[in-house]
């Protein structure tokens, strides 16, 4: 670790992802549950959801995009000094993911690893704190992992979360040298008192029955169009930009419907907003960054200002803008 | 639309709560026409949303998603008066 604090501020020099090879298609959720095809590709935007093999933990989510990392980007795991993971499905409630992770890589006594509980929103929490950890401590390289096996936590016969959620996981090489895009100033928000919209309960230290997770589907529709395009304007604001100035926009894939509804209700221009769950389906906290590495990261032509929007579970919010960083400065 | 039209709605709707939940409606027309789709028939959120889409298809009608809370479209009566103010017939 460098021992100077003067660091210039790591930006993300690449994102890896790693979606487990099984899947759940449409036609075994039509089956099962008796939805019309056409919802769930047209409404849902879902065709396959991929599911963690019974053998396969959180941690190995995050160790499988990590090595993927070490492929695309030449990550050499020597020069890493902080390892961040975004779970709210670890292997365990305690040690913290990131600490089996840590152990599977067999990484250096120095390197800094803890988890952070967030669910949808928390691609953009994890960016915040890993970039202003970094910069306080001096760290020029840093892994900000997220990874989510909703697969475990779901009621297998709950046809109110089965066909929505996939599992997935995502690695993102934060750098000081060599970034490709540079977070600007983020906004957050939480409402706890709506905390029961999506809950897992009886898995934790209140005494209760342990049961699969529960979601009101309404309840986080409402809390996005009502708390989320406000949040955008806040953090348009604070960055002193306008809508016009966002060259694409990347929000937490929770359905192709709820997506909709929040482009409609932005105004923007349905082509520079991704929907991309066909083939992962909802996978929480790895949604934003698994579709800035399939849509922005390495692009022959990267946008020049990506929005990026993470709501859900807690319930909590948070955005950012993700500026290219010109070749000559990096 | 006609009355008749109206009995046809109210006819798919019970269907499609069938099918989504598995279970007789054992509810009379009246009662029927005033339930919640959420609270009183056993549809969760996604039920809703996939109900909805059905109706969409049959009736060729397009149901904004700001006018499921402020119409209360989740309540069977309200849904089928919107589909005979909106749609085709």
């Amino acid at each position: 670790m460098n021992e100077s604090l003067d660091v210039a501020l790591p930006g993300i020099r690449h994102i890896s992802s790693y979606l487990p090879p099984a899947q759940l298609t449409n036609d075994e959720v039509v089956e099962r549950f008796g939805f019309n095809e056409e919802f769930l590709t047209q409404k849902l935007g879902i065709v396959s959801r991929p599911v963690a093999a019974l053998e396969q933990a959180t941690s190995d989510l995050c160790v499988a995009a990590i090595r993927k990392l070490e492929t695309e980007a030449a990550l050499d795991l020597a020069m890493v000094e902080c390892l961040i993971v975004v779970t709210q499905s670890p292997d365990f409630i305690l040690p913290g993911t990131s600490s089996l992770v840590h152990g599977e890589l067999g990484l250096d006594h120095a390197v800094a690893a803890f988890d952070i509980n967030l669910g949808c929103s928390g691609f953009v929490y994890g960016l915040s704190v890993a970039q202003s950890f970094m910069a306080a401590n001096g760290m020029h390289n840093g892994l900000l992992v997220t990874a989510e096996e909703y697969s475990k936590l779901l009621d297998p016969e709950d046809r109110n979360t089965i066909p929505l959620f996939g599992d997935g996981a995502s690695a993102t090489w934060l750098s000081a040298k060599q970034a490709l895009y540079q977070p600007g100033r983020f906004t957050f928000g939480s409402d706890g008192k709506r905390y029961d919209a999506v809950t897992v309960r009886g898995s934790g230290t209140r005494i209760e029955e342990r049961k699969p997770l529960a979601m009101d589907g309404r309840a986080i529709f409402r809390f996005m169009v009502t708390e989320v395009p406000d949040d955008i304007a806040k953090c348009l604001a604070r960055n002193q930009l306008h809508a016009d100035d966002i060259d694409f926009w990347v929000f937490h894939q929770a359905s192709a419907f709820m997506l909709d509804s929040l482009i409609k209700k932005l105004g923007i221009a349905r082509e520079k907003a991704i929907i991309d769950l066909r083939d992962t389906g909802n996978t929480t906290s790895s949604s934003v960054p698994i579709a800035l590495a399939r849509n922005v990261i390495g692009q022959a032509a990267p946008p020049d200002r990506v929005l990026i929007c993470g709501f859900g579970v807690g319930v909590s919010w948070a955005s950012t803008v993700l500026t290219a960083v010109k070749e000559t400065k990096r | 639309m006609t009355q008749q039209d109206l009995s046809n709605i109210l006819s798919f709707m019970k269907v499609a709560t069938v099918e989504a939940t598995s279970q007789p409606v054992l509810l009379d027309d009246a009662d029927f026409r005033a339930a919640d789709f959420l609270q009183d028939l056993g549809l969760d959120s996604l039920d809703l949303i996939s109900l909805l889409f059905d109706v969409e298809q049959e009736y060729g009608i397009k149901v904004l998603e700001d006018d499921i809370d402020a119409k209360k479209l989740t309540v069977v009566e309200n849904l089928a008066n919107y589909v005979i103010k909106n749609g085709k017939g």
